[in-house]
């Protein structure tokens, strides 16, 4: 159903608290004006500026997530919409300007600008600014402002492992008894440390646009758009625990030996971004064309994130905490500094024609075609403690070439008949250069690998036709081929790969030359070549459609439709993940990832639209949708079903009343097998599985009442709440001896169920607006807003329960309750 | 290339079949619309020439439609449809056709005859008259919007499948278009996308509602050759438009996010942030089982001691969730999941 939303001109509510919702009064009072020169009102855009004020009685980081109202107190409310221009007012001009602002006060601002003489040309520019708060009970104990990109320790912070109950310096940890140990054992010094920071990520847009008509069938049109973004966002670390110098031995102690340490960082975002696309346009009678270059330059400010890693231990016999490290130059830190890569610097240059022509009044073909290529050159992060002899070179000379093609052709057969026929393609084709690169593991084991540039192309196919059966039905029906193509066309060269091989070539008898072919075949295993390093190297999926409408009566619409599809994959049994280190890096035989696995999908909905009298509507449509996939192992199935529920009342003409609801399930099963234990490809039968329940149920009260007090005071209220959770089980098949799982158990560390993923959202908002007179009026709003959310996600961050090896967050699930007043003054002119 | 030819066969086929004409402006009773590619530039006559000949077109209708309406009909000269010097601009029987019974109202009826094309998608929004069929409302618009780039792709779109009126979107007659205001745009978009409206309100979404991010950051409504109306060709391409900084190339590079970021994240809102379908390690498990320890079930034990089960490897041991279930699980140390530029990065670590 289409809910009827011009009969609620008033009700544009869920907007944010901020302008935006004392600005949806400036809109309805332009054409309720009632005074003499009416005609001349409704020719003439109604000016405005609005300041005001609201309270925000909490600071909360999740309230004000996007609307910069996250901190205490009184921020100020300014918006305002000045428009001019001889044109206005059934004039004889064709020039129009206008200069808005709206949220001023805040982080969330918006200013522009923009004038035009119709049909002749056009200029805008604008600003926009937006703030993510992102969270505000983040801590760390390290050292470095947000948006930085070095992050330290101070050296009274000593190592972490001091809580170990062996407290012998050196010596791995014993788990022999209960007490807990590494950073769930962190000493009121370290704690002390730890420090809350407000993290956001901060964006500046400013966009510069323009057009011009050349003359009557020749324009071109412009824009510039250039995003700074600054602050952090929060990542995730982990460095080898031992020290980072391979010259490090790996007794010098720090935690057990697998483990690697982790510490969550505020990741900088210190971006600009310049894009902009300049079009040429033509117009004839039967056809039009674009030629369009476009392109998007991205800079990173920062090459690395650099923090200090307090899981390190001195060498064992030796005193050479604090130590002094150094990092981009600078010497003299306590801790070892270990880096992360950062987004890299990149470019993306396309150029785009597309166009359309009518052969014959019934017959139209459309068509296009890009070019795009995507360079990245920026510097490696290098650190000679993470690698293991030289770079193959400093930096990737990166180069993905996209390619995209398309044709449609629609065609009126008959009356009552149009089929359209078209083809798409699309290329991502990665012409990166393979090389080998050594480099130290998080568990300090030396490793080698050969990136793998992967590449794709999907070439899609359809033919649909719209069949009007009589007046009232409709139908709709098509058919969808699409084929997925997957490979690596920079393979690596066979040197490359048997010196990538490791022991397993070394470990071959015979000639030199049998040595070097046991070397690739047993390398081939492991990295990839051609269409090898990708699990499915081509998919091919049909899909049939059919939507059938009846317009019943005047009043009375209904739609329903079904659609089945089927892909089948080529799968790759001897796919190996290159992301892995030795046989780690097979699938399990007859497993699948779910996008590209083969699949049988079935799609049904179905709607109906009730317009019971002029005053009230009605209507509810729903959709279920069930994926089986072929795989042994991996994702078996999937549901999703909605189904929506929707009414409004229009009681008097200023008088409305809607409401909604809308159910949302959705579920996912997988299956598993835990008999890969990294050391062989085969299964060994000890199957388990896994299921996600997602609920989501959201309802809407929207009432709105104009006219009151002679006309004077229009009233609005809102009321949205919704509901989700999100529930994961595991349950094991097989017997295992280490923890209180069995196969006939309900939980336990490897099986049962989580605790739910649960928000609960509530936002009431009411809000008045007085007309003083015919320029003045007052708007007084009061809006509560609560959530309520529990994520086990965040136990794990939490002081004292964190496993051994990870730093604490005390992060906590966003949760509020937030009552705000607000009230502005409008003075309207023309 | 074999696919390519078969379709261009059947195009060229279907073309030969075609016997009758579709709807066509022309078919449009009077219409008489000027085209967007004539320019006010080019226009021997002056402004005011054009104006006063437009306004006169325009008072066949204004001298009853007058600001006693109670739709604001006049409102139209606030909008573009109402810059009468620009000689593009429609009258409006350019849009509602002659509509010769309404105006002349020769049978003396209380109610007039209905004019030629009623806008509008239900009758209780367009007037007293119901409204002309979508095709015939959207072939006066189409008459001036078709040659764009904009809606070149708007035959077979989805939107024109399902017989969306351009009406459905735009209030042409009002100084506030709803659908064209990033504040009020979602609002209009809801009304039919009702799924993504529920989205939107889940506690991870992108700034929608605060006008931040609106539908046709992404979406182009009228027609694309992206998928699922996308603006441009691809998803990721999409994504980029404003998370650069994952468009790489990447030295080391995650398959998935190469083809698709909808693989693992849903846009327009979740329970699971950061816009995610599923939570680590259970996501990461729908691809990976061979891997290091994706081929490890877990359990309750994956929400951490908090949650009641912490890792115990034995009954005396200390309890300690492990690393690679609990949190990020996966991506406590495998954080670069869109790619990796360093040289030690080949695992995503660094």
């Amino acid at each position: 159903m289409k809910t009827n939303y011009k009969n609620l001109a008033l009700s544009m509510l869920s907007l944010s608290v901020q302008g935006a919702l004392v600005a949806m009064f400036a809109i309805p009072t332009i054409s309720s004006a009632e005074t003499d020169d009416e005609a001349v009102t409704l020719t003439n855009p109604t000016n405005y500026v609005e300041l005001g004020a609201e309270n925000i009685p909490k600071g909360s980081a999740k309230f004000g997530e996007y609307n910069g109202l996250n901190k205490p107190g009184v921020v100020l409310i300014g918006n305002f919409n000045i428009r001019g221009g001889d044109s206005y007012g059934e004039g004889s001009g064709i020039r129009r300007w206008s200069i808005t602002g709206s949220d001023v006060g805040t982080t969330s601002r918006e200013f522009g600008a923009s004038a035009s003489d119709q049909g002749s040309w056009d200029v805008g520019i604008k600003f926009d600014e937006l703030r993510h708060n992102i969270t505000d009970t983040y801590q760390t104990p390290l050292q470095g402002s947000m948006g930085g990109n070095v992050f330290t320790l101070n050296s009274g912070f000593g190592i972490v492992n001091t809580g170990n109950p062996n407290t012998t310096q050196g010596t791995a940890p014993s788990p022999s008894t209960n007490a807990p140990f590494g950073s769930q054992a962190l000493t009121d010094i370290q704690k002390s440390y730890f420090h809350t920071v407000n993290v956001h990520s901060d964006r500046e847009n400013t966009t510069f646009s323009a057009g011009y008509n050349i003359e009557p069938e020749w324009n071109v049109k412009f824009e510039f758009n250039h995003l700074e973004q600054s602050g952090a966002k929060l990542i995730s670390s982990s460095s080898y625990p031992y020290g980072l110098n391979s010259a490090a031995s790996n007794t010098a102690g720090g935690m057990a030996s697998t483990k690697e340490a982790m510490q969550v960082l505020m990741n900088p975002t210190n971006y600009k971004t310049d894009s902009g696309n300049l079009a040429l346009n033509w117009a004839g009678d039967k056809g039009h064309m674009t030629g369009s270059y476009n392109f998007s330059l991205f800079q990173n400010a920062n090459n690395s994130l650099n923090f200090a890693d307090p899981f390190y231990a001195p060498v064992k016999g030796t005193s050479t905490f604090p130590g002094t490290y150094a990092v981009n130059g600078t010497t003299g830190y306590s801790f070892p500094i270990d880096a992360l890569s950062t987004a890299p610097d990149n470019q993306f240059h396309q150029i785009n024609l597309n166009g359309g022509y009518k052969i014959t009044p019934s017959i139209n073909v459309v068509g296009g075609l890009s070019y795009g290529r995507n360079t990245q050159n920026d510097s490696y992060v290098n650190q000679d403690q993470m690698q293991l002899g030289g770079l193959p070179q400093t930096s990737l000379h990166g180069l993905v070439v996209t390619t995209h093609a398309d044709f449609k052709l629609t065609d009126q057969l008959t009356k009552n008949l149009t089929v359209n026929a078209g083809v798409k393609y699309n290329e991502r084709d990665n012409q990166t250069a393979s090389n080998t690169y050594k480099f130290y593991d998080l568990g300090g084991a030396t490793e080698t690998a050969i990136n793998t540039p992967l590449s794709n192309s999907k070439t899609q196919l359809e033919l649909t036709g719209d069949y009007r059966i009589d007046q009232k039905q409709k139908l709709h029906f098509g058919y969808e081929f699409e084929q997925i193509k997957r490979w690596c066309d920079s393979s690596p060269s066979a040197s490359q790969i048997n010196a990538a091989s490791g022991g397993y070539g070394a470990g071959a008898t015979g000639t030199a030359a049998q040595k070097l072919a046991a070397g690739i075949l047993a390398a081939q295993s492991y990295y990839a070549l051609g269409s090898s390093c990708v699990q499915v190297p081509e998919s091919n999926e049909s899909k049939l459609l059919a939507n059938y409408r009846l317009v019943a009566s005047e009043d009375v619409i209904l739609t329903t439709g079904y659609s089945f599809s089927r892909r089948i994959a080529d799968l790759n049994q001897s796919f190996y993940n290159p992301m892995q280190a030795n046989k780690q890096g097979f699938e399990l035989p007859g497993y699948a990832a779910f996008f590209d696995a083969s699949r049988t999908e079935n799609l049904l909905k179905a709607g109906l639209n009730w317009q019971t009298t002029e005053k009230l509507s009605l209507g509810v449509n729903g959709r279920y949708v069930h994926d089986n996939y072929d795989s042994t192992l991996g994702v078996q199935s999937g549901h999703v079903y909605s189904v929506n529920f929707d009414s409004t009342y229009n009681i008097a003409d200023k008088t409305a009343l809607s409401a909604y609801l809308t159910i949302q399930n959705r579920s996912r099963d997988f299956r598993n097998d835990a008999g890969n234990a990294g050391t062989s490809p085969s299964p060994s039968l000890s199957p388990w599985t896994n299921s996600l329940s997602s609920d989501d149920t959201t309802f809407g009260l929207n009432a709105n009442h104009g006219g009151l007090l002679g006309g004077k005071l229009d009233i609005v209220s809102d009321l949205t709440y919704s509901l989700s959770t999100s529930s994961y089980a595991t349950a094991i098949n097989y017997g295992q001896s280490t923890n209180t799982c069995t196969a006939s158990s309900t939980s336990g560390y490897i099986c049962g169920a989580l605790p739910d993923i649960r928000s609960e959202m509530i936002k009431f908002k009411l809000a008045g607006n007085y007309k003083v007179d015919k320029a003045n009026r007052v708007v007084v709003g009061y809006l509560y807003q609560h959530l309520n959310s529990n994520d086990y996600y965040y136990n794990a961050y939490q002081t004292g329960y964190t496993p051994t090896s990870l730093m604490p967050t005390n992060q906590q699930a966003p949760s509020y309750s937030q009552s705000v007043l607000y009230a502005s003054y409008v003075y309207e002119f023309r | 290339m074999k696919l390519i030819t078969k379709i261009a066969g059947l195009c060229l086929l279907l073309g030969g079949l075609s016997t009758s004409p579709g709807i066509s402006a022309a078919e449009l009773p009077n219409q008489n619309l000027p085209g967007l590619n004539e320019s006010a530039q080019a226009q021997p006559k002056s402004a005011a020439t054009i104006a006063a000949v437009a306004l006169k077109k325009d008072a066949v209708c204004t001298k009853c439609h007058d600001s006693s309406e109670i739709k604001p009909m006049l409102e139209i000269y606030q909008t573009k449809h109402g810059v009468k010097g620009d000689p593009r601009t429609p009258s409006c029987q350019s849009c509602h056709g002659a509509s010769e019974n309404h105006v002349k109202n020769a049978d003396g009826k209380a109610t007039r005859n209905k004019p030629d094309v009623v806008f509008g998608s239900k009758r209780g929004s367009s007037g007293a008259y119901p409204p002309s069929e979508p095709k015939v409302q959207n072939t006066a618009c189409l008459s001036c919007h078709d040659k764009d780039t904009k809606r070149t792709h708007w035959d077979g779109g989805a939107h024109n499948a399902n017989d969306v009126a351009c009406t459905s979107c735009h209030m042409l007659h009002s100084a506030h278009d709803n659908v064209r205001d990033r504040k009020t745009q979602p609002q209009v978009c809801f009304s039919c996308h009702k799924e993504q409206r529920a989205d939107s309100k889940k506690i991870s979404h992108h700034p929608i509602e605060e006008g931040k991010v609106v539908c046709s950051d992404c979406h182009n409504p009228h027609g694309s050759a992206g998928p699922k109306l996308l603006k441009k060709n691809t998803v990721t391409e999409t994504c980029y438009t404003c998370h650069a900084e994952k468009r790489g190339p990447f030295l080391f590079e995650h398959q998935p996010v190469t083809e698709d970021c909808t693989n693992c994240h849903t846009p327009h809102g979740s329970n699971i942030s950061p816009l995610l379908k599923s939570r680590a390690p259970f996501m990461c498990d729908e691809c990976h089982d061979g891997p290091h320890n994706s081929q490890a079930p877990y359990g309750s034990g994956a929400a951490g001691i908090q949650g009641g089960n912490g890792y115990t490897t034995s009954p005396t041991s200390p309890k300690s969730p492990s690393s690679n279930a609990v949190g990020r699980a996966c991506m406590n140390c495998h954080v670069m999941v869109h790619g990796s530029n360093s040289p030690a990065g080949a695992f995503l670590h660094r």
